[in-house]
């Protein structure tokens, strides 16, 4: 940089190169201001953890006991660390108050949704609705799904399901399978076969349940699969009835 | 020697699904079964004794023209395996490129 210093104004190239580096000196300090306090934050974020860990083998000591306030205690701490270690956790209490209130505002919520939805919904679109509903102090996808895990227990009518796929779903305790395979033969039965796209716009339902509701009537043994070039389409199980 | 009557392709030969091996244990059994009937008596109606794998694939006894279906390879060996395991198969060498089909098995001569 120039060596030139004083009240000169400096005007032309000159001056735009002078500005621009002063504008430079200024974002430097700025972000090693904003560092230096990161540094001084982790440290103390990292004591916090060394600490938790060592009330964590403490509790190891006196295992057993359910959901003593204590426990609940330390694992809202542990949250708001953002350091759950569900290893040591797991056994000293089942997940988190946090989650439990979390489960009972999210079956109240999507209630609703669920039974216009013939008892179903994935759980991504579960997601979606609720931190839409929100708007601020959004879930993060663990949050919910962590909530969700405990609905069943608690007993709200309704649970987590995971597919054979790996797909998740909430479903209300009064879904049943059996209608949904039974509904499911039918329509195909009706139209000869079906894709899950044709399906999902036949039920109005998402691809990706359509699809997981002909692969449980497949499963089921009621339907069976043509799978080629035109795509993955589903017939009536032929096989099981042969005499025709 | 060539056949006098048309040979009659069971309804299982019309139906798509036929041609896609199922995922279903239990429809799958009932799948295989019925190719097997299906290439014993394709060949007993041809009088065809030797079947060699790369030549079946283009065949019509594995692949349907009309609804433009055919069984892919891995299809055609588990129907071949279990063909096998039933004694109407005997593979002519290690590596499975072609083998001989009796109509009947040993025992049933």
């Amino acid at each position: 940089s120039s060596a030139k210093t004083g009240p000169i104004r400096a005007s032309g190239i000159v001056g735009i190169e002078r500005k621009i580096e002063e504008n430079r000196r200024v974002t430097d300090k700025n972000i090693s201001v904003a560092f230096q306090d990161l540094t001084k934050l982790m440290e103390k974020a990292k004591e916090m953890v060394s600490l938790s860990s060592n009330i964590a083998n403490k509790i190891k000591d006196k295992k057993g006991d359910i959901t003593d306030d204590e426990t609940v205690k330390f694992k809202s701490y542990l949250l708001s660390l953002g350091i759950p270690n569900p290893v040591t956790k797991e056994t000293h209490g089942s997940g988190t108050h946090y989650h439990m209130q979390l489960a009972h505002e999210i079956a109240s919520l999507l209630k609703q949704p669920l039974e216009e939805n013939a008892g179903i919904m994935l759980l991504s679109d579960a997601y979606c609705r609720i931190n839409r509903a929100r708007g601020m102090e959004l879930l993060s996808p663990e949050d919910l799904l962590n909530a969700c895990r405990m609905l069943d227990n608690l007993k709200l009518h309704m649970k987590l399901r995971e597919f054979e796929t790996g797909v998740l779903v909430l479903q209300l305790d009064s879904h049943s399978d059996e209608k949904v395979i039974s509904q499911t033969t039918e329509l195909v039965d009706d139209s000869k076969s079906l894709s899950a796209q044709e399906l999902a716009n036949l039920v109005s339902v998402s691809v990706l349940l359509a699809k997981e509701r002909l692969l449980l009537a497949e499963r089921a043994g009621k339907l069976c699969r043509d799978d080629s070039d035109e795509g993955l389409r589903f017939y009536p199980n032929l096989f099981a009835q042969p005499m025709r | 020697m060539a056949a006098s009557t048309t040979f009659n392709w069971p309804w299982q030969y019309d139906f798509p699904p036929f041609f896609t091996i199922q995922k279903n244990a239990d429809t799958k059994a009932k799948q295989i079964e019925a190719w097997c009937t299906l290439v014993l008596e394709y060949h007993q109606h041809n009088k065809l004794l030797k079947l060699r794998v790369a030549d079946a694939l283009a065949s019509p006894l594995f692949s349907n023209k009309a609804i433009e279906r055919k069984l892919p390879k891995e299809g055609v060996m588990e129907v071949l395996e279990s063909l096998c395991k039933k004694g109407n198969v005997q593979w002519d060498d290690k590596s499975k490129t072609s083998c001989v089909i009796y109509w009947k098995t040993i025992e049933q001569w």
